[in-house]
């Protein structure tokens, strides 16, 4: 009887785990955010100033520049990342970065092409920034999210 | 021949030399190479291997402390130029100084684009802002000092420029600097092989205004003062009355000395002014350029300054269809510019002109582009047909 009784408990309270762990995955919206390390004490960018340092201008805090380093890892992050952030395809934001460079002799903006070199060249210089999933930043106690730059439409 | 050879080589070695003093410090450097090769065919002409020109152009940039340094070389089988060198240091976040070789600042064309033809949508340059050396009529480059930086506003800036060095002389060119096939034309100060005394200076100021900081639209203006030294073969009267000139000899007397001294100060420099607006509209897939200049020349011509005035301007339209296929029109015209003494000294400048073009880009950055225009060039008619592949690495 006792038995039978636990039985039923567990069965219940798994399946109802079960069901909340589904509807977490399912409603959880994808999310892209601006990270950087969790040193970084400085204040978010605007989303003109955040356009401004991925596009290789200038971005102050106090007396320091922030860096900004590309995210070509994940296809589907950087496809959000030119439509939402710098408002240019592939091909014109390359060609925007080359030209800027071969007219001023600026630097270009850093890619990085594995995301496990972007994490870490964010821990290792606290006023670089850049952009990924929420779910890769969640989950790591050295990055922190500066703010969300886009969320999915449920 | 061995002394040509040598200059080369000494060409080579100072270029091999920048390059790698940029590469052996610690500084961060960009480095991009712009691969290129042109085919030309123009109406009249036979076609053989010699309208096929392989380029490279190598460009290396970056910082060392609070030294800026900046390096570009050109080269193809008969020219290697150092086309920029330049050192610098920024003045504050949004202003910088530059000694060197450099561009001239003018207008939208000359300012965006130059070589690293991958960069620009088409094959040609517009007439107005083709190479001095190459059939322009504006001086390319200024070896002196510069003067850049800008003022923001809330969303939208502006960028100014100010210029001032040794500009172009006026040479018999045995064909242009960038192969181009002009009797005469504008030959740049070198650095590496400076001739000062055949240079005077030009000084330059823009202004350019962006209604967004952060996209490329934009409009502005420029003002250009240029003196422009010519060379006895190229002086107009030269041309028109070959005997005008006094030239040295073995049996020249102290008269004919003065009377050359004479000559060559008043009568060797040309002096240049030009104003000129420009609009650069990007929206989506659509690029739309337009430049206008008014040039006010001076030509020193039978022991007088022989004033003359025109205009010139042109409208570029670009409409990319996809991520590879970007057709594209372009009109030159020129205004006023009948038995203009400055143009009839460079005479291969097309005074009107219509381009359309296909440019296919290719992934890692290669395009393919085509293009056919009519030009008017002296009065004479003639087609051009250009078929380029470009890259940046």
């Amino acid at each position: 009887m006792v038995i039978k009784r636990l039985n039923h408990i567990i069965y219940s309270w798994g399946t109802a785990l079960l069901i909340s762990l589904m509807m977490v995955f399912t409603i959880q919206a994808k999310e892209l955010v601006l990270v950087g390390s969790t040193a970084a004490d400085f204040k978010p960018l605007s989303l003109f100033e955040t356009r401004k340092i991925f596009l290789g201008y200038q971005v102050k805090r106090g007396d320091i520049t922030l860096t900004a380093i590309r995210n070509i890892n994940d296809e589907a992050s950087y496809q959000i990342f030119l439509q939402k952030v710098v408002h240019l395809s592939a091909r014109n934001y390359e060609r925007r970065l080359m030209s800027k460079t071969f007219r001023t002799g600026t630097a270009t903006v850093q890619a990085s092409e594995s995301l496990t070199t972007l994490k870490k060249q964010l821990y290792s210089n606290k006023y670089s920034v850049s952009v990924m999933w929420l779910k890769d930043v969640e989950l790591n106690d050295k990055l922190k999210v500066i703010q969300v730059l886009w969320k999915e439409s449920t | 021949m061995l002394r040509a050879i040598s200059h080369q080589l000494r060409k080579v070695l100072g270029l091999s030399l920048l390059f790698s003093v940029s590469f052996m410090t610690h500084a961060e450097v960009e480095l991009l190479i712009f691969p290129e090769i042109k085919a030309n065919y123009q109406s009249a002409n036979s076609f053989s291997t010699d309208n096929i020109t392989p380029s490279v152009d190598i460009f290396s940039a970056g910082a060392i402390g609070p030294v800026n340094f900046l390096a570009e070389a050109y080269a193809s089988e008969n020219v290697q130029h150092i086309e920029r060198l330049q050192i610098g240091f920024n003045m504050s976040d949004n202003s910088r100084v530059w000694f060197g070789r450099h561009h001239n600042p003018y207008g939208y064309w000359h300012t965006q684009f130059h070589h690293g033809t991958f960069l620009q949508t088409p094959i040609s340059r517009p007439a107005i802002a083709e190479l001095g050396s190459s059939s322009g009529i504006v001086p390319s480059h200024s070896t002196g000092v510069l003067i850049e930086g800008e003022l923001e506003q809330g969303m939208s800036a502006w960028h100014y420029t100010a210029s001032a060095g040794l500009t172009s002389s006026l040479v018999s060119a045995g064909g242009g600097h960038h192969g181009g096939a002009a009797e005469r034309a504008l030959h740049d100060f070198e650095i590496s092989n400076p001739k000062p005394n055949e240079h005077k200076l030009g000084y330059a100021l823009r202004l350019a205004y962006f209604p967004d900081a952060l996209a490329e639209t934009q409009f502005g203006g420029f003002i250009n003062h240029q003196e422009i030294m010519l060379s006895l073969d190229t002086r107009i009267d030269e041309v028109d009355h070959l005997t005008d000139i006094i030239i040295h000899d073995d049996h020249h007397s102290a008269d004919d000395d003065e009377h050359h001294t004479e000559v060559s100060e008043q009568d060797m420099t040309l002096n240049l002014n030009i104003v000129g607006l420009f609009a650069s509209y990007h929206q989506g897939s659509l690029n739309l350029v337009g430049e206008a200049y008014y040039f006010s020349a001076a030509v020193p011509m039978d022991g007088q300054q022989h004033k003359s005035n025109f205009s010139a301007a042109y409208v570029h339209a670009s409409y990319s269809l996809d991520e590879k296929w970007t057709p594209y029109i372009r009109l030159d015209t020129t205004l006023s510019n009948r038995n203009n003494e400055y143009l009839s000294l460079l005479d291969s400048f097309p005074t009107d002109a219509y381009t359309v073009g296909l440019r296919l880009d290719l992934k890692n950055n290669n395009a393919f582009k085509l293009e056919y225009s009519k030009r008017n060039i002296s009065d004479i008619d003639s087609e051009r047909w250009l078929l380029n592949w470009s890259a940046v690495w």
